[in-house]
This record gives C-alpha cells, structure tokens and sequence, in this order.
C-alpha cells in the first residue's frame, strides 16, 4: 500500500517539473530569453525520458511543449504560433525525449538481464554446493528439493525411478501430481523430452517435466510447479541448467553407491570365505578332542587307570565349553551383524554391571587379584550387551596374562562421557595392533597360543558402537594391555523419591 | 512328597538331554520320569504330581511358555524353565507367568542341582508350617519380627524400602525375581517405580551388606532379568 502511494508520488513529479519551470520562468520571465526556455524545457525532458517508462516520458514532452507554446511563445496565452520555424523546435523536443528514453530503456534491460544473469549464476553455484556436499540418490532428492523451493519460491519435486525404472510416487506441500501428471513425468524421463506447462507438449499441465540423464541412462525427472508468468526470460535457461547439474549429481551418486555395493560384496565375500575356514577349524578342534576321548572312554584299554578316564573326562569338559564359547560368540557377531541386535538402553551403575560381569568370570579369574578402581558412574547402557562386552574383555585379559597377575578395572565420568578402562599386566600389544585387533578374525601377535577364533574383541566393538560409544586399546605403562571404553551419558537418571528413614 | 526321593518331572523332547539329565539326577537320588511333548508332559503333572517339573521351552507340540502358564493355572508345583535361546525376553517371560527358575542351555549338572534343590525347599517352606522369624543366610541374619538385620553380626540400619527390597529376596532365596515382581512387591501401589529404583536401593544394601559392593557375594544381578540372592 505504501509502496503503491510512493510510486503514484513518483509518477506525478514529471508533472510538477514542468509546472515548476513554467511557473519560475513566468516569474524571471525579465531576465531570460526564449532560448533559455527551451533549454530549460529540453533539461526537464531529457532527465524524465532517462529515469522513468515511455508513458511518462510522453507526457512530460508534450505537456513541455504546450506549456512553452502557450505562456512564452507569441501569441502568448494562446497555442498558435507566430513563426513555422517553432514547430521545428518543438519536433525537436519531442524527438529528443523520445531518443533519450528508447536508449534509456534498453540499457536498463540490459543492465536487468546483467543482474538476472548473475542471479542465476549465483543460484547454480550454491546448487553446485548443494549437490557437492555428497550423499546418497535420496539425500541429494529432499536437500535439493529444499534448495530449490526457498531458491526459486515454487514448489519442486525430484522423481527418482526405482530399479525397474518407474518414477517413484513423492509429494512435497503444494506439489501433488495426479496420474496422468505422473505418466506425462515418466514420458518425459523416458523419452528424454521437457513436457507440462510452458513446452510444446501438454502446456495446459500445471507442472513443468525436466527429464535428467541421457536416454540411456534416465536418472530421474525434475517437476516444478511454476505460476503463469514464470517461464518468461531466462528462467527456463536456469532451470534446465539446473535440471542438467542435477541430474549429473545424480549419475555420480547412482555410480559411487554402485561401486560402494560392489565393494562390500566382495570385503563380505572374502570374510564368509575366511569366517568359514576358521570356523571350521575352530569347531572341528575341540570336536575331534571330545569324540576321540569320549570313544576312548566307552572302550577303554585293557591298562587304563581310573586317573586316565578322569584326564579324558576334563578334557570332553573343556573342550565343550570352548565350543559353547565359540558358538556364543559366533551368535552374538551375526545378531550384531544382521542388525538383530537392539540396544535396549537403561540407566545402571557401572559398579553393577563390573559386579555381575566378575561373578560370571569366577572360574576364569580364579585366584587373581582384581583391582577396581570405581567412581560411582550412573550410565545410559544396555546391561545384558555391556554384560557381554566386560566377559569378553576379562575373558582376553585372562588368557593373554600370566596366570596370578592382576588385573585392575577402573571407571569414571568426565564431561558427559562414562569412561571405562581394563588393564592387565600381560604381554601388551605390537605397535599398530591398537586398532585391529577389534577387527573380526584378527589374532594379535601373541594369540598363536591361546585358542579363540579372534571374535570376541569384534562384538565388544560391535556392541560399544551400537550404544554410540568407543572402544580402543593401548600399551599400558608398566607393561600390559588396556582397553579403553567411552559411552556417551545423555540426559539424567530418573529421580528416585527419598523416603523417610526409620 | 517323598523327602528322600523327590520325583522330577522332565518335559523335553531332546533324548540325549533326557538321558544325560536323567543319569544326573538319579545319580543323586532323584526319582525321574519324561515325557517328550507338551501334552504328554501335562498329562504327567497331573498324574504324578510331581515334586519338581523341568520344562524346555522348545518343545514340538506346545509352546513352553504357554504351558507354564496354564499348569501355573491348578497347580503349584515348582516349574524350572530350560531353554536354548536364551534371550532375556523369554527368560522374564516365563518367570513373569509363573516358572520359578530358568536356566540356559547349555548348563553344568551343579547349576541344575543347585535350582532344584532351591525349588524343592521352596514348596517346602510354601507347605510346610509357621516359617522361622530368624533367617540366615551365609554371614546375613535377618529378623523378620523385630526387623532387624545383621551382618557378621553387627546391626545394620536399612530403611524401610531397603528391608522390604531384602526381605522380599530373602523370603525367595535362591530364585531369580524379575524387576516387576520386585517393584511390585516393594513399591506396590506406585505406578511409576520402575528399575532404576531398583537399582538405587540395590546398590544402597550392597553398600550395607557386602564386604565389596562391586563383587557381591549375596546380592547378584541377573543383567537384563532381575536380582537373586545367593543362598
């Protein structure tokens, strides 16, 4: 409203111009001649055709011509003149507002498709950004229709086609397409034509159908839903660039995900082909123990001794619980690994979870002297997992330590993040180790001896990442390993109420 | 019942399992009877009576924990859950409709003993008369009638959340008790209890109770199911 009533002000000040200088000129009429009328007359012209559109420039000439014709030309107060050669004069002036205003105009068109251009320029490198900022088919599809819709205030769809190359159904708020919108978008992808409003093929649609990537290769359909007047200029020109930046994002993310896949076929490949061998081996090892002393115990020699059927008896136990602990660790891997695995998280103590952790390893531990260094630590875990993760460290602790070391379990909280370290006082690590030996079937340097598959320290990873913690190990001073745990305490436990005590 | 020689009912379809449980029991002088199948099995507690039933939870006709819960339905006989799968869900499950004990497959024939053992004294105690106001338990003795608790000898002071949370697992001794049924016992009435209360006043009474709070001797934490106090 404001702006409307400003422009309408602005519009009138030709106007006055004139009635300005015909009004001063009447009054220092003594002092000046006809020329300078003119003159006067031609300044007022020349600025109006410069700032402002042809209708006022028109006005502002011939009402300059008429009042110079009717208050300072003889006859005055009259529109007729004395002398032909006026007329010359005010075909003059006319002529020049006309000139002045044409030129005018076209460098202000130019000066406007200057300024669209870099606009759009502008708007192609931050789509540029936007699409370098990398992702996946479905990330780049909301972040550009996002971009798209605040950029160029229209509602914007990105069709993906799924793997049989059907354009996926999506909606955006004020970008629903009915059915046959939707098979005008899948023709366009298919035959790689733009079609919808402003084309030659289905104007009257609402949408606009910009088709990306080759023929061969559609990556997908552009669907914009522009207002009548949008298309005009060259905004078509943007939009089609964009279309083709688009769509070679897309190509680029369609090859990397291709090469990705490929990728982890083949890491998971060579694992299932290692996991099986070990496996094989692992399972196979204590098997062949348990058979060959149980058959021996069935049909004894004629000199076994009540002490040889006891010495085979301890090793069917043995071997059994290191194939119980095998097949364990092998179902928790694969339930880690096939995302069965959910972590069910609960506001604990870690004292608690170290306690139980310890009575389950009691026949492990045996005599050695556990020493606990416990802050009282309330942490977001999943008690079973974390269970699970203590065993398994204890568990190597144990079995890389000389029988009668300590062991010493220590954990504090610092800065929001719960901190829980094991250490041992064993044969420590081989520099790199640090980090693989939290890899699947890895076996650290010193693991020819002790038995295991190398998938203990892989689920205690696997488990520790699941409740978005870290995990890593490190040579401890004073000789041994020590591994290092980090969970994230978010938020605060729940207020027990207190109770009166009695 | 018979005092010396308890019947224990197997409901398992596996035979080498019934074998081997069957050697051990007997071995200790149990009296043991099987059946393969959830029907038969039924059939059998019915029959029998039973003093003990050992139920696997995967059995061919039945869903085990189906069946718990209906034989829980007409009779009290001890119900020791065992199962192969040994997911938390299936253990608070069965605890929750009514199995006294779990155990997880594999298990060594001490555990075993040791449950049932736990089981037998239970419906003992469940039949028997007037149980005794003192009990005790290792170097723990608590007075039920004057509320008071003793360890190695030495008055402790509990609150009377703490003593409630005790005596619940004391009157239990032995048998795991899920987080509800401990929240329900203690906390009753309140709605909004829920684990960590348990965990807070657990804490408290190991502090009161054990000589290492972080190695507890009594006091031990089932993860993911519960508590249980060793006896």
């Amino acid at each position: 409203m404001k702006a409307a009533t400003k422009s309408r002000l602005l519009a009138t000040t030709p106007i006055l111009g004139v009635v300005l200088i015909t009004c001063c000129g009447y009054l220092v009429e003594d002092w000046l001649q006809l020329a300078d009328y003119v003159v006067l007359f031609m300044c007022c012209i020349t600025v109006v055709a410069t700032r402002f559109e042809r209708g006022p420039t028109l006005v502002t000439a011939v009402l300059s011509v008429a009042c110079l014709d009717f208050f300072f030309i003889t006859p005055r107060y009259s529109f007729s003149v004395d002398d032909v050669r006026y007329v010359g004069t005010f075909g003059m002036m006319l002529g020049v507002g006309w000139v002045v205003n044409n030129l005018a105009q076209r460098n202000r068109a130019q000066v406007r498709e200057a300024d669209e251009r870099e606009r759009h320029t502008a708007s192609l490198y931050r789509l540029g950004d936007i699409l370098g900022e990398g992702g996946d088919a479905a990330a780049l599809q909301t972040r550009v229709e996002g971009y798209l819709r605040t950029e160029l205030g229209l509602p914007v769809l990105v069709l993906l086609p799924d793997a049989s190359g059907t354009l996926k159904p999506r909606t955006a708020e004020g970008a629903v397409l009915n059915a046959d919108e939707f098979g005008v978008a899948q023709w366009s992808m298919e035959n790689r034509v733009a079609s919808g409003a402003g084309t030659a093929t289905l104007p009257g649609s609402r949408a606009l159908f910009l088709p990306m990537g080759s023929l061969e290769h559609p990556v997908g359909v552009l669907a914009l839903f522009p207002p009548p007047s949008f298309l005009a200029g060259m905004r078509r020109d943007l939009l089609e660039a964009m279309a083709s930046q688009l769509s070679l994002a897309l190509e680029r993310a369609r090859l990397a995900g291709e090469r990705a896949e490929a990728r982890i076929r083949a890491e998971q490949e060579n694992l299932r082909s290692i996991l099986l061998s070990t496996i094989s081996h692992d399972l196979r090892t204590p098997l062949g123990t348990i058979t060959g002393a149980s058959s021996t115990l069935l049909d004894p020699g004629p000199e076994a001794t009540l002490e040889d059927q006891r010495m085979l008896i301890q090793s069917i136990h043995q071997e059994s619980q290191r194939l119980e602990k095998l097949v364990n660790n092998l179902l928790n891997l694969t339930r880690l690994e096939t995302g069965q695995v959910q972590v069910k998280k609960e506001w604990v103590p870690m004292e608690e979870i170290v306690g139980s952790a310890l009575n389950r390893m009691e026949t492990q531990l045996g005599d050695r002297r556990v020493v606990l260094r416990l802050q009282e630590t309330w942490v977001p875990l999943d008690p079973v997992l974390m269970e699970q993760v203590l065993i398994n460290l204890l568990d190597n602790a144990v079995k890389f330590s000389p029988s009668g070391s300590p062991l010493e379990i220590g954990s504090r909280a610092e800065r929001g993040v719960a901190i829980l370290t094991i250490t041992d006082r064993g044969l420590g690590l081989t520099p790199g180790e640090e980090e693989r030996i939290f890899e699947k079937l890895y076996r650290g340097s010193h693991s020819a001896s002790a038995p295991g598959a190398g998938l203990g320290l892989a689920i205690c990873r696997g488990i520790i990442q699941a409740h978005g913690g870290t995990i890593r190990a490190e040579s401890a001073s004073g000789g041994g390993a020590r591994v290092i745990i980090t969970l994230p305490i978010e938020g605060t436990p729940p207020d027990v109420p207190a109770e009166a005590l009695t | 019942m018979t005092q010396e020689h308890p019947l224990i009912l197997l409901i398992e379809d596996e035979p080498p399992l019934r074998r081997y449980l069957r050697a051990t029991l007997q071995s200790f002088g149990y009296r043991v009877e099987e059946a393969a199948t959830g029907q038969e099995g039924k059939a059998m507690v019915a029959r029998l009576s039973p003093d003990v039933v050992l139920l696997d939870l995967g059995l061919p006709d039945l869903d085990g924990l189906d069946l718990a819960q209906e034989l829980r339905g007409w009779t009290r006989v001890p119900i020791i859950v065992v199962s192969a799968r040994g997911k938390e869900e299936d253990k608070i499950r069965a605890l929750d409709v009514g199995a006294d004990d779990y155990l997880t497959k594999p298990f060594a024939s001490g555990e075993l003993l040791a449950r049932i053992r736990v089981a037998l004294r239970h419906s003992a105690e469940v039949a028997g008369t007037v149980t005794d106001p003192v009990v005790e338990i290792g170097s723990l003795r608590i007075d039920f009638s004057s509320r008071e608790v003793f360890a190695d000898g030495a008055p402790v002071h509990l609150s009377p959340n703490e003593f409630a949370l005790l005596a619940v697992l004391v009157r239990h001794a032995g048998k795991v008790l899920t987080h509800r049924q401990l929240l329900h016992e203690v906390w009753g009435g309140i709605a909004s209890a829920q684990p960590t209360y348990l965990r807070v006043y657990m804490a408290n009474l190991r502090k009161k109770l054990e000589p290492d709070p972080a190695r507890p001797r009594l006091l031990l934490t089932e993860p993911g199911v519960g508590y249980r106090l060793k006896c």
